[in-house]
């Protein structure tokens, strides 16, 4: 079913595994070309919020639409999801760039890039190639495509990952912690990839650590606590320290204010 | 000596040969049926309802814990009881893929299991189908995991082709029996009928290996080159 509005929405989605409820009924809206970071204590639910958006996690009640295509919809007795089929079709356009990169163990670089885009986009063999170099060159990893993941340094893993994602031809990216298994001095590298593709407009969720990167990147914030978003804002109004006392809490631990 | 290569042997070596032959086509055809049983009982395993996983768990449990040769026997006089009247060369391919089969989908199992879990996520999240993850991302890697061990198991099924013979086979075991049933030369013959099976199951080891050199990904023999 076609509806017009954002590229997501989000309407009191809930998650639980068992009897533990992961996501509380959160809320979110994300534009066309708006890139917005969720930020939030380790455990509040910001990966299952990620993953659900992808259906990668089934949610257990609430509403979820990705690009006009409805995912899941009702409340706990009328709870309905969509098809398998047009779940995989939306899937493909909102890959997820995961912490662990995730790459495909057994296949080199470019092979990496192509399975996507052949087998679930349906392009032939020799379009996808084109793609996957020039997706290749864009992340700074031109001359690695034969190479396999294991023979990759963590950064260059992480482009690899970003590189395969934008190589479906993606609506909106997800990065769930894209930064988080790195050494520290390839977390800049990345997030200048990051930042590129938000200057070319790419529309982006983002869950991270990196405080200074979020409140520089990100158009909008939101602050995820215990399954639920308790705030939210453009940066200037969540990092300005008039915000929750809870929310100044959580930046004052990870980033101290001088 | 001079009789027993030059005269002896030439004549009852392209019956031993046969029968070597028939061994062969038992191995070879009993392997390709207990890849696809393993493989189908190890997914089976993984996504099949409680119900069936409780079915394919039993078959494992049982035709493991029965000896071979007593399986053998029971499908050759059991199947004929039921209106089945199978050759023995086929009531042996059952037996040796079934039983064959709960071991390889054991190994399957594991090999699956081996495999991370972020491989399916990546997989599934960029569209997928659970058909797709497996057949281009999860099966290829759990297969390199398998190979060894199922090459192990070919060379020990290679051997265990010989208990057919007790099922009215002509296998090489019995075409040797039947040549010492008329020559009464039961050293000569049992000495060329071991001769036999050590170059089959030599030949298939070195086999065996190179299938395993060709799946290694290009990437690790790059690594093993450069240690
Ligand atoms: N597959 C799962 N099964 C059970 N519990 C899970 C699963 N995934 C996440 N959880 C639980 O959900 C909570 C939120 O996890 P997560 O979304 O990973 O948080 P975050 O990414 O914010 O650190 C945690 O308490 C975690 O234990
Ligand atoms: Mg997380």
């Amino acid at each position: 079913m076609q509806v017009p509005g954002p590229i997501l929405t989000v309407r009191g989605l809930c998650k639980s595994f068992g009897g533990n409820q992961v996501l509380k009924g959160v809320d979110l809206e994300v534009r066309k070309g708006e890139v917005v970071m969720i930020i939030g204590p380790s455990g509040s639910g910001k990966s299952t919020l990620l993953r659900s958006i992808n259906m990668l996690e089934r949610p257990t009640a609430g509403y979820l639409s990705v690009n006009n295509h409805e995912l899941c919809w009702g409340t706990d007795g009328s709870f309905q999801v969509a098809p398998e089929r047009d779940i995989r079709k939306v899937r493909a356009k909102v890959p997820i760039v995961f912490q662990h990169f995730n790459l495909f163990k057994h296949l080199s670089v470019l092979e990496n890039l192509v399975q996507g885009p052949i087998h679930v986009l349906g392009r032939s063999r020799k379009e996808a190639l084109a793609t996957a170099r020039e997706r290749l060159a864009a992340v700074g990893l031109a001359d690695k495509g034969d190479a396999y993941p294991a023979e990759l340094s963590g950064g260059q893993q992480q482009r690899v990952g970003i590189a395969r994602a934008l190589a479906m031809h993606p609506d909106m990216i997800l990065f769930d912690e894209p930064t988080s298994a790195l050494d520290p001095e390839l977390v800049s590298g990345i997030l200048d990839v990051i930042r590129e593709l938000a200057d070319r407009g790419m529309t982006m969720v983002i869950v991270t650590h990196e405080m200074s990167f979020a409140r520089r990147l990100g158009d909008t914030i939101h602050f995820m606590e215990a399954g639920e978003i308790i705030a939210s804002g453009s940066p200037q109004e969540l990092f300005s320290g008039n915000g929750s006392a809870r929310v100044n809490a959580f930046l004052n631990l990870i980033a101290p204010s001088p | 000596m001079y009789d027993y290569l030059f005269v002896w042997a030439p004549r009852h070596l392209p019956s031993l040969l046969q029968g070597a032959g028939v061994t062969l086509q038992l191995a070879i055809i009993s392997m390709c049926c207990a890849l696809v049983v393993g493989l189908l009982v190890a997914l089976g395993h993984l996504h099949a309802p409680k119900w069936v996983r409780w079915l394919l768990k039993a078959y494992v449990e049982i035709w493991r814990d029965i000896p071979l040769i007593v399986q053998l026997l029971v499908i050759y006089f059991t199947l004929p009881q039921i209106g089945i009247s199978l050759p023995g060369f086929w009531a042996g391919i059952i037996g040796l893929s079934l039983n064959l089969g709960a071991y390889i989908s054991e190994v399957f199992r594991s090999a699956i299991a081996s495999v991370d879990k972020g491989q399916r996520e990546a997989a599934v999240s960029i569209g997928m189908s659970t058909v797709q993850s497996y057949c281009y991302i999860i099966l290829p890697q759990a297969l390199l995991v398998a190979v060894p061990t199922i090459g192990g198991y070919f060379i020990s099924l290679l051997k265990d082709c010989a208990l057919v013979s007790f099922i009215a086979v002509n296998e090489l075991l019995r075409n040797g029996q039947i040549i010492i049933s008329s020559t009464f030369q039961s050293m000569e013959v049992y000495m060329m009928v071991a001769f036999i099976y050590f170059v089959m199951s030599f030949t298939a080891s070195i086999i065996v290996r190179q299938v395993e050199r060709l799946l290694t990904p290009a990437y690790l023999v790059r690594a093993h080159k450069r240690t």
